[in-house]
Parts: structure tokens; C-alpha cells; sequence
């Protein structure tokens, strides 16, 4: 019997794309993660390392390649019919880029009302205007900002539109593509907050990526760190960044700013030599071989699964395993 | 982070207060002189805010080309001038079908307006007519060669792939062959009459509308805001109605404006050198051939074509400027 705790569970997902001359760029390589009911699961990770891909193949946006994905149960690519349209319904996704991810041609409330429109949810006109209505004030905007352009609003009006576009459906689960990294600082709190204002009161679930780790932190529950097209850790995202265990996550944390002149003086950042290596044609081994500084020969020959080393706190390196062995 | 997020909570805080006391009192009625204020109703106030009506995409094209004073006199004048050459010959009363050889070559009168040509008809109807003409094929022209073009383009982009592959592998050979000469062999095989004519014409230029349209489609069907369609559960049906066409339609409309007097021009090209519309079937084009053969004596036989000719390809062009301030948003202010 499922757990009905558990809204998308995701087994072994693997997403490659084969490029010219037959190699194949392996841009999810093996994933697995379950994502719980009312939480926010962080997903971060450098530019290039298959966050949005990831995140993009969980909710069926591109064909898997191999690996299952399950939404409340069910393989989300069985879906047919009925289940599929309350799929639809139930599951949304808020763009990283505001200028892109708006129709122009289109006024700001049908824009919004387009779920309503697609899922007849409004009895008639009127209802329709003031679900609209309703949902611009959600987001914090004017009701007679219905009747615009969307060129005629800022970058963060224009995620709040977004915004109101996915919650329009009254969805369960909405995937948050990197919402605020395209916008200003002072407006990423804005939006931050918004969501999570949205997530208390309408009870939803966000798969969050970003690579902002502050913002990260601050917003999930749960983080899960991506290293080209893999995960090397998963904790609460408090013990997370208070303990972090796989060399990748400890540099990366290392990499944070503190706000505070005297502690970041002393802060020592770990470096990491040379670039993330190309994710098409991967050796066989640990991904992160090539920059680490304690890699030993079984990380060049056996990929390290995802253990778990305590409550919760999932790792995949060869080095953790063996100092605490299990 | 942390102190923005405060000062958005206060900030969220006092908005809240100052709308509770808006609802109790009306405008911070503790302020408020009664004799010379009036209470303002809550519902006044809501229906100010909703005054402005729903305006959709095409209104506003309409109302921004309609503020433009080129466009809109390019517009007046070429519907004047189309008006005048369906009407001019009917009015007159004048025989300009046949030979008159006793008014050969007059000047500009009160009968002959535009004065007569070397076989003593009447130039202006003659020139009625051929407007009349050169505007029909180019029209004709212009509605085949897009109607095709982005049919073409279209399903190569929504297709994809190998078929896509071998459409664009077509186009590319068809370009690679002088326009010219590929119109010539075909009034040669096909026998020279107004729709082999046109049907040479579009031959050699539909080419240009499928490349642009299907790079739009392939633009567009990539774009974040069809894929957040394609989220919300949206039909093929809808996303070509509500998204691919939409904003696909200002490049047609574009490309239809910016099309016809192109084909007005080569037309009256060809027409020039002979290749085109063949006597008794004329149009400016073979009115500024003839005109030019008598143009030391005559010199009105040439410049009134080519004037007309001159006229209707600015109109067009600037009518296509108006309209393509209009039909995209951005460039409003």
C-alpha cells in the first residue's frame, strides 16, 4: 500500500539526451527521491549540473528515459484521460524567466484565467472575472492590471502573474524552476514570501530549485544537492547546512557569504580545482573524481549509491561509507 | 535577506491597519471636516478602478495605427486611388477599348484627361484599368504565395526531423535558381497568359514565408508560455489558436503588407521588359513600356504610370510601417 504521505516518488530517473556522432549527454543520471505531502524539497546545484531537467522530467514535461515516476501512486506516464486532465490539473510550474514564460499577445487576465479556461472551472463570465479578480489580489496586484499587457509590468509583477497562472488550478504540487534567480534581490524576498505564504495557506508542495543556497535554506525543508545530473546528498536543510558530509556539499556550503564582517573574514572557503567536467560521455565512477581531494581508487571504478548515514540524512560517497561504515 | 523580509512584514502590517480603518470610517473620518468634505461610498470607489474597459490585442492594434497620421493618409490615399480605378472607366462614357487613329497622341484635355496614346485611347481609363490590374495579381499573388508559405513552413516546423530536413533541402534548390530565369522558362512552357503569370510569380517567392514562418513555429513552439500551456493540460487545437497564431499573425500580416507591393514592382518589372502581361492585356508596367517609347515627344505618357506606380508601392510600404508599430506591443509606448 502506498504511503499517502508521499505525493511524487521518483525511482532511478534517468534523462539523456543523444546529441550527433552518437554520444549521449547524460543529463539526469540515475536519480531517486520521494517528495512528502506540504514540504518543500530544495533542489540545488551549479549551472549545467540537470537541476531543471530533473525537475522538468518529474512532472512529464520531457520522456524519461528509463526510471519510474510515481505521482500519488500511479506512473504518471500511464495517465489517460480523466486521471490525466486532474494531473494537469493538479501539478504546475512557475518559470524561471518572467519575460519568457508570459504570452504577449495575451491581457494579463486571460493569461491567468487560462487554466480556468482549459478546465472549465468557471460557471460563466462572471465568475470567471472574479476568480481572476480574486487571484490578482492573491499576488498582490490590482484588479484593473487584468486588462494589460504584460509588457507594461516589472520583472517581479510578472512572476506574480506567474504565479497566479499556477495557482489558478488549484494545484498540489507546483514546480518552482528557479523562480527567483532572475529577479532583483530585493524583490526575490517579495516573491520567496509569497510562496511561502501560498504553501501555509493553500497546504501545497514545491519541488524548489534554485542556486541560491541562502534562499534555498530558507525556503525548504528538505535539500537535495545536484552534481552533474546526480544526487551526492540529501538532508533537512537545516542539518544539511549545519553538517554537511559529501566533499561536493562542503565546498559548496563553504561557498555561502555570511553576513557579518568579523565571521566572514575568517570564513575559509574550500576550493575546488578545474570546472565541472562535461556531462556528455561520463566516466564510470563517482562524478565528482575528477575535483576531489580525497579520491581513492574505488571512486574511479564503482559508482557510490545513496545511503543513508542517519535519520533522514542520505550521502553517496565511498568516503563517508567506509568512516562510518555501513 | 532577513531585513527585507521584515520591513516587508511591517510594511504588509500597516497596509492591512490603514485598509481596516478605510472600512470603518471611510476616509480617516477622524480628520474629516463634514461641512466640507462629502463621504465617498466604497462602491464609487471600486467602480473607478474598474472604468477602463477590457481592451483587447486587436483594438489596440486598431486605435495605435489609427494615431499614426502617415499610415493613416498612405491608407486614405490608396483607398481613394483603388476606388478611383474601379469607378474612372464607368464614369467617363469614353470608348477606350478600340482604335481612334483621328486623336492619336493628345495632350492632356478636358475629354482625355490623362491624354490619348498612340492609338488615340484614353489614357486615363487605360490607367484605371491597369491599376485595377497590377493590384489584382499582386494581391493574388501575395494571398498564394503566403497561404502556401506558411502552410509550408508550418507543418516543417511542427513536424520536425527528417521531413522537416528534406522541405528545407527543397527551398534551398529552389533559391539557389535565378528568380528571373525560372519565370521565363515557365511562360515559355506554360504559354504566357495572367495565370501562368501568376502562378510563375509565386513560384519564385513563396519561398521566403516558409522560412520565416517556420522559424516563428519553431521559436514559439519552444517558448516557456507554450510549455506552460502544455502544463495546464492545453489541446494542440488550443495552443495553435490561442498562442502559435496569435503571435504569428503580426508576421503574416507584416509579410502580406510588405508582399504586395513588392509584386506590384516586379510585376510592373517584367511587365516592362516584355516578359509579363502580353497585348491586348495590360498593366503599368506595359503602360510605362509603351509611354517610354514615345516618352521624347509624350513625356506625360510615361510619367503618369510611373507616377501611379510610384504612388502605390509608398502607400503600401508606409500603410506596412503603420502597421507594424501597431501589431507589436513593444514598440508602444
Amino acid at each position: 500500500m502506498m504511503d499517502s504521505s508521499i505525493i511524487f516518488e521518483v525511482k532511478n530517473l534517468k534523462k539523456f539526451f543523444s546529441l550527433e556522432h552518437k554520444s549521449v549527454l547524460k543529463a539526469v543520471d540515475d536519480v531517486s527521491f520521494t517528495i512528502n505531502k506540504g514540504e518543500t524539497l530544495g533542489l540545488v546545484g551549479e549551472s549545467g549540473c540537470g537541476k531543471t531537467t530533473c525537475g522538468r522530467t518529474v512532472i512529464g514535461m520531457y520522456d524519461r528515459t528509463e526510471g519510474e515516476i510515481l505521482y500519488k501512486g500511479k506512473d504518471i506516464r500511464r495517465l489517460k484521460g480523466k486521471d490525466r486532465k486532474a494531473y494537469n490539473k493538479e501539478v504546475q510550474i512557475i518559470f524561471q524567466d518572467p519575460y519568457a514564460s508570459l504570452n504577449p499577445r495575451m491581457t494579463v487576465a486571460d493569461i491567468i484565467a487560462e487554466g480556468i479556461d482549459i478546465h472549465g472551472l468557471a460557471k460563466d463570465a462572471d465568475d470567471r472575472r472574479n476568480r481572476v479578480n480574486h487571484l490578482l489580489e492573491l499576488v498582490g496586484l490590482d484588479k484593473e492590471h487584468g486588462n494589460r499587457f504584460i509588457h507594461e509590468f516589472s520583472g517581479g509583477q510578472r512572476q506574480r502573474i506567474g504565479i497566479a497562472r499556477a495557482l489558478a488550478v488549484e494545484p498540489k504540487f507546483i514546480l518552482c524552476d528557479e523562480p527567483i534567480s532572475a529577479l532583483d534581490v530585493s524583490i526575490q524576498a517579495q516573491v520567496a514570501n509569497l510562496l511561502i505564504k501560498f504553501q501555509k495557506e493553500l497546504g501545497l508542495t514545491y519541488l524548489f530549485i534554485a542556486h541560491d543556497l541562502a534562499m534555498v535554506k530558507h525556503i525548504s525543508d528538505r535539500v537535495a544537492v545536484m552534481y552533474l545530473g546526480a544526487i551526492v546528498e540529501l538532508d533537512e536543510s537545516e542539518d544539511l547546512y549545519k553538517n554537511p558530509l559529501h566533499p561536493y556539499t562542503k565546498a559548496l556550503m563553504s561557498a555561502i557569504p555570511i553576513a557579518d564582517p568579523k565571521i566572514e573574514r575568517e570564513r575559509q572557503r574550500i576550493m575546488l580545482e578545474g570546472d565541472v567536467p562535461s556531462p556528455i560521455d561520463t566516466p564510470v565512477g563517482c562524478k565528482f573524481q575528477g575535483r576531489c581531494k580525497q579520491c581513492m581508487e574505488r571512486c574511479r571504478t564503482e559508482t557510490p549509491m545513496l545511503k543513508e548515514v542517519s535519520k533522514g540524512h542520505l550521502v553517496a560517497c565511498h568516503l563517508i561509507e567506509e568512516e562510518i561504515n555501513i | 535577506m532577513d531585513v527585507a523580509i521584515g520591513t516587508m512584514e511591517r510594511e504588509e502590517k500597516e497596509d492591512e491597519e490603514k485598509k481596516e480603518r478605510n472600512n470603518k470610517n471611510g476616509f480617516y473620518s477622524n480628520t474629516i471636516d463634514d461641512l466640507r468634505f462629502a463621504k465617498v461610498v466604497q462602491s464609487e470607489i471600486m467602480f473607478e478602478e474598474s472604468a477602463r474597459p477590457n481592451i483587447n490585442y486587436w483594438k489596440e492594434v486598431r486605435r495605435v495605427f489609427f494615431k499614426n497620421k502617415i499610415a493613416v493618409t498612405a491608407l486614405v490615399i490608396f483607398v481613394l486611388l483603388v476606388i478611383i480605378s474601379l469607378v474612372g472607366p464607368h464614369i467617363r462614357n469614353i470608348d477606350y477599348v478600340s482604335m481612334n487613329m483621328s486623336e492619336q497622341n493628345q495632350l492632356p484635355s478636358a475629354k482625355h484627361w490623362f491624354g490619348t496614346d498612340n492609338m488615340g485611347r484614353d489614357l486615363f481609363c487605360r490607367l484605371c484599368n491597369a491599376v485595377g490590374i497590377s493590384l489584382l495579381i499582386a494581391v493574388i499573388c501575395t494571398v498564394v504565395s503566403i497561404f502556401l508559405g506558411s502552410a509550408y513552413g508550418a507543418i516543417a516546423a511542427y513536424v520536425g526531423g527528417f521531413v522537416d530536413e528534406i522541405m528545407m533541402r527543397v527551398i534551398e534548390i529552389l533559391n539557389s535558381i535565378p528568380s528571373l530565369i525560372l519565370i521565363l522558362l515557365i511562360l515559355v512552357v506554360l504559354g504566357n497568359s495572367i495565370p501562368t503569370f501568376i502562378f510563375a510569380m509565386v513560384f519564385t517567392s513563396w519561398t521566403g514565408s516558409a522560412r520565416m514562418i517556420r522559424g516563428k513555429v519553431l521559436q514559439l513552439r519552444q517558448s516557456e508560455y507554450v510549455l506552460a500551456s502544455e502544463v495546464l493540460g492545453a489541446t494542440k487545437r488550443r495552443i495553435v489558436m490561442k498562442h502559435l497564431l496569435p503571435n504569428a499573425a503580426s508576421l503574416i500580416i507584416l509579410d502580406v503588407a510588405g508582399s504586395i507591393p513588392g509584386f506590384v514592382g516586379s510585376e510592373a518589372g517584367l511587365s516592362f521588359l516584355g516578359l509579363g502581361l502580353q497585348p491586348p492585356a495590360y498593366s503599368l508596367g506595359s503602360l510605362l513600356s509603351l509611354g517610354q517609347q514615345v516618352m521624347a515627344f509624350y513625356p506625360h505618357q510615361m510619367v503618369a504610370p510611373a507616377v501611379l506606380l510610384a504612388i502605390i508601392i509608398l502607400t503600401c510600404n508606409l500603410i506596412g510601417d503603420g502597421l507594424r508599430d501597431a501589431l507589436d506591443p513593444q514598440l508602444r509606448n
